[in-house]
């Protein structure tokens, strides 16, 4: 018989349709779940439906209100608004899942690793991963800028950067509190190879954890790189990331609110859903197990 | 106690030369050579990078470069700013104030209104007011603070001029920055007071206390409040921390001076000395913040001790 299946039958959580259906049941995540989707479909379809360039120019139709040709006005360039919102999600939503994926998988990684084999190497990965955390916030992002300079790879990487310890953090101590399990020494006696345990009996236990991360993480990083293009040390103009956007209509606000008002209102709604949907999950694994 | 005290000293001490390296790094990770990156376009003749050179010991082997970086450090010497045309801890000593006094003033924000929020959410639990509190900390604590300091210039200057627009000195020029600054704070802070508020209600001695008929108030502060107040000295710890980096933006949007506005205009205008400065200053201020709150925290908890 198929050793890992012994080992393995009876600690499976139930997985499926049904239970992500019953996670719907919370109220936060569906709110969430429907944040996100209105704001991943103006982006994502809406410059399909908008005839405006985002970067065309038009210096007679600059700081024009909102009208039915520009639902969100005209920015100092005359540049459609509602187009450069649209496009600018892309970028700013895209470098958020970048971020998240690039930090969260060598921070799982390293966080497996010192949580499963402990000992000197456990040791030496999770004290770098508390000078990491020493810096509070946007600071090591600010650093690694300082080092790498501006623009949207080097932003990405710099907030990349942030997200490996919490990731790290987390990973480990799951690692940490499944390693101590039977069923792990029982693997271990029948021969079962660290990668094989790792793949199969600790990434399914510690999903949960790294899901809810996942979720407020990617709204955090979201919020992180458009700080960074807001203070000119991301994204660079004219390419419309939100937080540029942001620091583009900076100057105008006492002549022309509409510049800085609906970027800033897609991007807090879709930091809003993503901590819905952390939250939501959160309660949902917490009664479950 | 004493030997989880000097533990913990023990363990900054190294996090503490840790974060030098990092800073110390910097300069030397930067693409080309690090006179030049001081000099920025300033000076670009050979002899004047060659002065430089061999003021800052760059022809010396990398350990001793560190070591008396560190050395100058610790005597306050952090360089020569050639951008701001000064010496580095002039430029500190100049933007810490306003840093401080903005973040103080921050924080007593976030403890305030985190606490109200959290007690008046946790004593309405599952009403209309709990589910209304914690969709505005939810909010509070999603909105980007660069895009909240401009709406609150935007209603409170520019329409109804309560406040000066930028700058602008006293309790007046802070109150903006202070709120867009500590809002979300207040938000994770409720959060966290809600559910501790919560558990301590449901703790033995207040249901015992609810049975021989202790009245409601004293039952709330007597019991509940306090008890629940333990777990919020660690958010302050933590809060400082995004005090910290918050202030980076804050300053940046309401044209303040401070530490945070500073950082960003050194890597700007590539002033590295500065830079390196101002980021040892707030890892090892944050780190030794950090370390403060758990002390006083196993202080007056002394059960944190056995966990």
């Amino acid at each position: 018989m198929d050793t890992t299946a012994v080992v393995s039958a009876g600690v499976t959580p139930p997985r499926g349709r049904s239970r992500l259906a019953g996670a719907f049941r919370h109220k936060s995540l569906a709110i969430g779940v429907a944040l996100i989707v209105i704001v991943l479909a103006v982006v994502i379809i809406g410059p399909f439906l908008n005839s405006h360039n985002p970067d065309a120019v038009n210096p007679g139709a600059a700081f024009d209100p909102p009208s039915a040709a520009h639902p969100f006005g005209t920015d100092s360039f005359g540049r459609d608004m509602l187009s450069r919102v649209e496009t600018g999600g892309r970028y700013t939503i895209t470098a958020a899942i970048v971020i998240v994926l690039l930090g969260g998988v060598v921070g799982i990684a390293l966080g497996i690793v010192a949580g499963y084999f402990r000992g000197v190497l456990g040791f030496v990965i999770m004290r770098l991963m508390d000078l990491l955390l020493a810096f509070p916030g946007l600071l090591l992002a600010l650093t690694a800028a300082a080092i790498l300079g501006s623009g949207l790879t080097n932003g990405v990487l710099a907030l990349a950067i942030i997200a490996v310890p919490a990731y790290a953090r987390v990973a480990e101590g799951a690692t940490i509190e499944i390693r101590n399990r039977p069923y792990i020494d029982a693997a271990t006696s029948v021969g079962v190879n660290p990668f094989t345990m790792i793949t199969r009996h600790v990434l399914p236990n510690v999903r949960d954890d790294l899901l809810v991360l996942t979720s407020s993480w990617i709204g955090l990083s979201a919020l992180w790189i458009a700080a960074l293009g807001f203070i000119g040390l991301g994204v660079q103009p004219p390419t419309p990331e939100w937080g540029t956007l942001l620091s583009g209509g900076q100057d105008y606000l006492s002549v022309a609110w509409w510049i800085t008002t609906f970027p800033g209102i897609f991007l807090a709604l879709f930091v809003i859903g993503t901590n819905l949907i952390g939250d939501g999950l959160r309660d949902h694994f917490d009664k479950t197990l | 106690m004493l030997r989880y005290t000097a533990r913990r000293i023990g363990a900054l001490i190294f996090l503490a030369i840790g974060i030098s390296i990092i800073a110390f790094s910097i300069l030397r990770l930067i693409p080309g050579s690090p006179a030049q990156a001081i000099l920025g376009t300033s000076g670009t003749s050979k002899a004047e990078l060659a002065r430089l050179n061999a003021q800052l010991g760059l022809n010396r082997p990398l350990v001793i470069q560190y070591l008396s970086w560190v050395g100058d450090a610790l005597r306050g010497n952090f360089g020569y700013s050639y951008s701001q045309k000064q010496s580095v801890s002039s430029l500190l000593a100049q933007n810490i104030p306003p840093t401080l006094e903005l973040i103080a003033v921050g924080m007593v924000l976030t403890v305030v209104f985190g606490m109200l929020i959290g007690v008046g959410a946790a004593l309405r639990r599952g009403r209309l007011t709990d589910t209304a509190l914690m969709a505005a900390s939810v909010t509070f604590l999603s909105l980007p603070s660069f895009w909240l300091g401009q709406l609150l210039i935007q209603v409170f200057a520019v329409q109804v001029h309560l406040f000066p627009v930028v700058g602008g000195t006293g309790l007046a020029g802070l109150t903006l920055p202070a709120v867009t600054l500590a809002l979300g704070g207040v938000g994770l802070t409720a959060r966290f007071v809600r559910s501790s508020v919560i558990e301590a209600a449901q703790q033995p001695h207040v249901v015992i206390a609810r049975a021989k008929g202790v009245s409601r108030g004293r039952i709330l502060f007597g019991h509940v409040i306090r008890n629940s107040l333990l777990p919020v000295i660690n958010i302050v710890g933590l809060q400082f921390g995004s005090l910290l980096s918050g202030v980076v933006i804050v300053e940046e949007v309401f044209s303040r001076n401070g530490l945070g506005r500073l950082l960003v205009d050194s890597i700007l205008s590539k002033d590295y000395p500065t830079v390196q400065a101002v980021v040892l200053l707030i890892a090892v201020t944050y780190c030794v913040v950090t370390l403060l709150v758990d002390l006083a925290y196993r202080i007056i908890d002394p059960r944190t001790a056995t966990r």
